[in-house]
């Protein structure tokens, strides 16, 4: 038998195809694997690490995964019951007692309202999660001590090592930590003074990741003798974004971080000044390893490509490209020309606001000829689109004549890419791009769509040739359109379900893997049809 | 001591100068040397590994000797990227399946996670979004169901419909 016709996969050890099956959602799991053959089948039946993703996921899938897995067998879990389909908590409420989820390791809640806190956490078997992440939806002021109750409960469970909070800094800041918190991870989603975080590092000897996003507003003032007396060796990651602090506060708070292995910066301030970093670094983070920058900052008059080359001057020494190989770029835009950006490659934020290259003014340190492992866009994986600066009239006037193909490079490029918005605001909805425009720009990895169309056989021309999509969104100018565009998907895309709202149309649309389709859905705003 | 190198021997005969930094990105190897003090000078056999994908391995063990380490996550918690392959890797892996599969038994047996993962990721993404017929093809499998446990199959997913 030839290389190519042993059948491989079926042939590995089960701990090997249960690390292949970790890496895969339930669905493609449950629905296609499962059926392949017998050995997959019973080796499908006995892994246990089911990771239950119900982001994005449409209605009919969720039901059938509710069905089919054993809640007993999910490591992980993940609710998100905002979007159009508010009811899925309610409905994952009906398919599953939570107390069977016995194995449950990590649990995910975004967008849950604070009222669903309490009667959710009583549930789950909160004394087993290693890792709890929670995002609040909506707030009910009136229930923030109790909130802050329930939140200093769980981070002094023993288990716990992986917290992540985002919430409002009210409810922060009435938490109560416990004297010798056990946590190792930590991300707050919103912190307004630089003493929470010393009160936080003080409690949590054993914390090494520390993700904090500030407010708009930060209190940087250190003004606790003490803290210039304790260090925080503990601590060997830290990330502080949406950071506006006073240059000299952030040094010394860093200073007490000198176990650093790893830090990113994404903030506004006078944070360009790359031998004052190369000075510090060597001074006081020796063990840093990754250093990640994304910082802006604006003066009264218009920044000029002089300026530009003098601040990426101070990244072309020696430590930063020879020793550290760690790699910068500072731009300008011309129509912002008072904002400059410093940012280390590649690009650490996850959202990009795109600009054509000729828009910029620019220097960098990198070169992608002699750095071929690096993109720039590793990180991202959301693009915005001004659309409504670009107009078709600008093309035809070559003022922009590359853009759809510098786009459709750029994100090609952009592999963490999921969700592709091209109608984010009212003027992009006016956009004169085509059908074909779209479905060019879009790449494989992108599931979610959101883009404008003018007519039926837009629909039809992205539906078509945008097979992998999960989800589309598409936007048009008269809502009576609706009408024709639900008129097609119910005879053309059985199965999938959607939800029309004032000017749009979202399909949940059925991926050809799930073979054994057959739902059945009360619910009045959303409509499925069964074809199997 | 950087530049110093072991022996490591194929189970078709080859021997390998390896590198012992890189050589130790393997917790197997890393635990013969440490634990079983089992001297440099002596060749060490690697039983189930051929020499094609021993060179392989060895290719992949120094592109990626200087890796920084990533930022402390827990395991369980990872958020799975599939897509999370570099460009480099990406192009490591375009290979015919017999080689791929036999990396990743490599991978697994010399305990190379970062190897290990990333080959995994790479069937995980030639699995993602197929069809159960679409897998057999891609993998040469055999539908051995009788017509009966496909339709036992087939009644396990109707029974959510009337659940």
């Amino acid at each position: 038998m030839s290389n190519t016709m042993i059948p491989w996969l079926c042939l590995l050890p089960v701990e090997i195809l249960h690390h292949i099956f970790d890496c895969l959602d339930a669905s493609t799991i449950l629905f296609s694997l499962r059926c392949t053959c017998r050995r997959l089948k019973t080796i499908v039946d006995s892994y246990d690490r089911y990771v239950l993703d119900f982001r994005s996921i449409s209605k009919s899938d969720f039901q059938l995964l509710c069905c089919l897995i054993n809640p007993r067998k999910v490591k992980s879990l993940i609710l998100f019951p905002k979007d159009e389909t508010s009811d899925q908590l309610e409905l994952f409420m009906t398919y599953f007692r939570i107390q069977e989820f016995t194995r449950l390791r990590s649990l995910t809640l975004i967008e849950i309202e604070e009222r669903q806190l309490k009667v959710l956490l009583k549930r789950f078997c909160i004394p087993s999660l290693t890792s709890f992440s929670f995002k609040l939806g909506k707030y009910d002021d009136r229930r923030t001590n109790t909130t802050a109750t329930l939140l200093s409960s769980i981070i002094s469970q023993a288990n716990l090592h992986h917290l992540n909070l985002e919430l409002r800094s009210t409810r922060l800041e009435k938490m109560i930590w416990p004297a010798q918190c056990l946590i190792k991870y930590l991300k707050i989603g919103s912190c307004d003074e630089f003493s929470q975080i010393f009160i936080i590092l003080r409690c949590s000897p054993h914390l090494q990741t520390f993700v904090i996003k500030f407010s708009s507003y930060v209190d940087d003032t250190i003004i606790s003798l003490d803290s210039f007396r304790t260090s925080f060796q503990q601590l060997t990651s830290l990330t502080l974004e949406n950071l506006r602090a006073n240059v000299n506060n952030l040094e010394l708070l860093l200073s007490l971080m000198t176990s650093l292995t790893y830090l990113k910066l994404i903030g506004l301030g006078h944070f360009l000044n790359g031998n004052r970093w190369e000075q510090f670094i060597q001074t006081n983070l020796p063990c840093l390893k990754k250093f990640e920058l994304f910082v802006q900052e604006w003066k009264d008059v218009d920044y000029t490509s002089v300026d530009i080359e003098a601040i990426i001057e101070l990244f072309r020494t020696s430590f930063w490209i020879e020793h550290k190989k760690w790699f910068f770029t500072c731009e300008t835009i011309e129509l912002w020309p008072r904002v400059i950006k410093l940012y280390s490659i590649p690009l650490c934020i996850s959202t990009l606001t795109y600009e054509p290259e000729s828009n910029k003014i620019s220097s960098s340190t990198f070169y992608s000829i002699i750095n071929n492992d690096m993109s720039i866009m590793d990180n991202i994986d959301t693009i915005d689109f001004k659309f409504s600066k670009f107009t078709l009239d600008d093309i035809q006037q070559q003022a922009h004549p590359n853009i759809i193909t510098d786009l459709s490079s750029l994100l090609q490029q952009a592999c963490s890419l999921t969700s592709l918005d091209i109608c984010c605001n009212y003027d992009s909805r006016r956009s004169k791009l085509t059908a074909q425009d779209i479905y060019s720009m879009t790449p494989s990895h992108v599931k979610h769509l959101a883009a404008s169309i003018k007519n039926l056989n837009e629909v039809k021309i992205c539906l078509t040739k945008l097979q992998h999509l999960l989800t589309a969104r598409f936007f048009y100018r008269s809502s009576s359109f609706s009408n024709v565009v639900v008129e097609w998907l119910e005879q053309e895309k059985a199965g999938s379900s959607y939800f029309v709202g004032a000017v749009f149309t979202k399909v949940w649309l059925v991926q050809s893997n799930n073979q054994f389709k057959l739902v059945r859905i009360g619910n009045k705003r959303i409509k499925l049809t069964v074809d199997h | 001591m950087a530049g110093h190198k072991i022996k490591l021997q194929s189970n078709d005969g080859d021997i390998f100068d390896v590198e012992v930094e890189i050589a130790k990105l393997s917790i197997t190897i890393k635990t013969m040397l440490e634990d079983l003090s089992m001297n440099e000078e002596e060749i060490i056999p690697l039983p189930n590994i051929n020499s094609a994908i021993f060179k392989k391995v060895i290719q992949w063990t120094t592109h990626h000797k200087d890796d920084p380490p990533l930022p402390p996550e827990d395991d369980e918690n990872r958020e799975k990227n599939t897509n999370d392959i570099s460009s480099w890797d990406q192009e490591f892996l375009k290979v015919d399946q017999g080689t791929l599969f036999e990396l990743i038994l490599a991978a697994n047996y010399l305990d190379i996670k970062g190897l290990l993962d990333v080959t995994c990721t790479s069937v995980a993404n030639m699995i993602k979004g197929k069809t159960s017929e679409e897998i057999r093809q891609t993998f040469n499998i055999k539908n051995d169901f009788t017509p009966q446990e496909e339709e036992q199959i087939k009644k396990e997913n109707e029974w959510c419909e009337n659940k």
